[in-house]
């Protein structure tokens, strides 16, 4: 119910802005702000979230004329915010600005651990946890944008191959594909690192 | 050591928890201040209407010029006394293969 009444809401919105009152955008960024920031923070490096957030809502506003209101606002907007991800990650890419940090013993021991189980039972320490996300920064940063996305959305976040087609604005089977490749890369990738551990 | 498929099931939550651990997003006041100023920076932008909406306008727009279009056809009409039956007839008559032709491609009568 109430949130029948927040979509009603926000189509009101919509429909203020695109009959010429830009302010009524402030309510959407107000109530909406903390919410991409949230799936932006998943997806892009902590300093660049600030920019790739403020990205997201002036693609939205741009987009207003789109929006049918028929799936709910909010939906609409993660859409957008995923795919502007997407386009950060492709063009950082393509000027070639990855960081491909180097890891140490210690990154090594944690997958030998969490291999083992047990880096399970430490991952509440905030040490285990930062070692984990370089393994993974890591990792991602050596896969294809496409696959890096797939990769985050179906396997880290667990959302399920429609719902990352359907964020992504690609097909299903593409999606599938893609989770299949990036699997086997983030397989073979851990595999040289631990193999790296034990041959020191 | 190799990885595999089953490992890489078996460590998705911790490093699943790994992903989902950082700091909260830095978005404040000031961000939504600087993002407002862009958005009312942004050139006014014409909303696209429906392509029915969009043909109307056009259409509703070309109405005064069809008008004067056909005033004036019909005055070059009656000042040249212009009859579509002579006319046909003496095509018939000049240029009967232009004639046959021309019922052949389903103009005149």
């Amino acid at each position: 119910m109430r949130e029948n009444e927040d979509a009603k809401g926000d189509v009101e919105i919509v429909g203020r802005i695109l009959d010429g009152e830009t302010d009524a955008f402030a309510s959407l960024l107000s109530k909406y702000g903390g919410y991409v920031a949230g799936i932006v923070k998943r997806h892009v490096p902590y300093e660049e979230i600030e920019d790739t957030a403020h990205e997201v809502f002036v693609r939205a506003y741009e987009s207003l004329p789109t929006f049918k209101g028929t799936g709910g606002f909010q939906p609409w907007l993660a859409s957008i915010a995923v795919r502007t991800c997407f386009d950060y990650w492709r063009a950082r890419y393509r000027s070639k600005e990855v960081p491909l940090s180097a890891l140490t013993e210690r990154h090594q021991e944690w997958l030998e651990n969490a291999l083992s189980g047990e880096a399970v039972g430490m991952c509440s320490e905030t040490e285990s946890r930062r070692e984990g996300k370089e393994i993974l920064d890591w990792a991602l940063n050596r896969l294809p944008a496409e696959e890096r996305m797939v990769l985050e959305l179906v396997y880290l976040q667990e959302y399920s191959v429609k719902e990352a087609a359907a964020l992504l604005g690609w097909t299903a089977a593409n999606v599938k594909v893609r989770s299949f490749r990036a699997r086997r890369k983030l397989r073979a990738l851990l595999s040289r690192l631990s193999e790296r551990g034990e041959r020191q | 050591m190799k990885i595999t498929e089953e490992d890489l099931k078996r460590i998705r939550k911790t490093l699943r928890d790994a992903y989902g651990s950082g700091d909260a997003a830095p978005l404040g006041g000031a961000w939504r201040a600087e993002v407002m100023d862009h958005i009312r920076g942004l050139p006014s932008r014409e909303i696209p209407a429906a392509f029915g909406e969009q043909f109307y306008r056009i259409a509703w727009r070309l109405v005064p010029a069809a008008c004067i279009l056909i005033l004036i056809l019909g005055i070059t009409l009656f000042t040249t006394e212009f009859f579509p039956e002579y006319e046909l007839a003496k095509q018939f008559i000049e240029h009967p293969t232009a004639y046959t032709v021309a019922r052949l491609l389903g103009v005149g009568v």
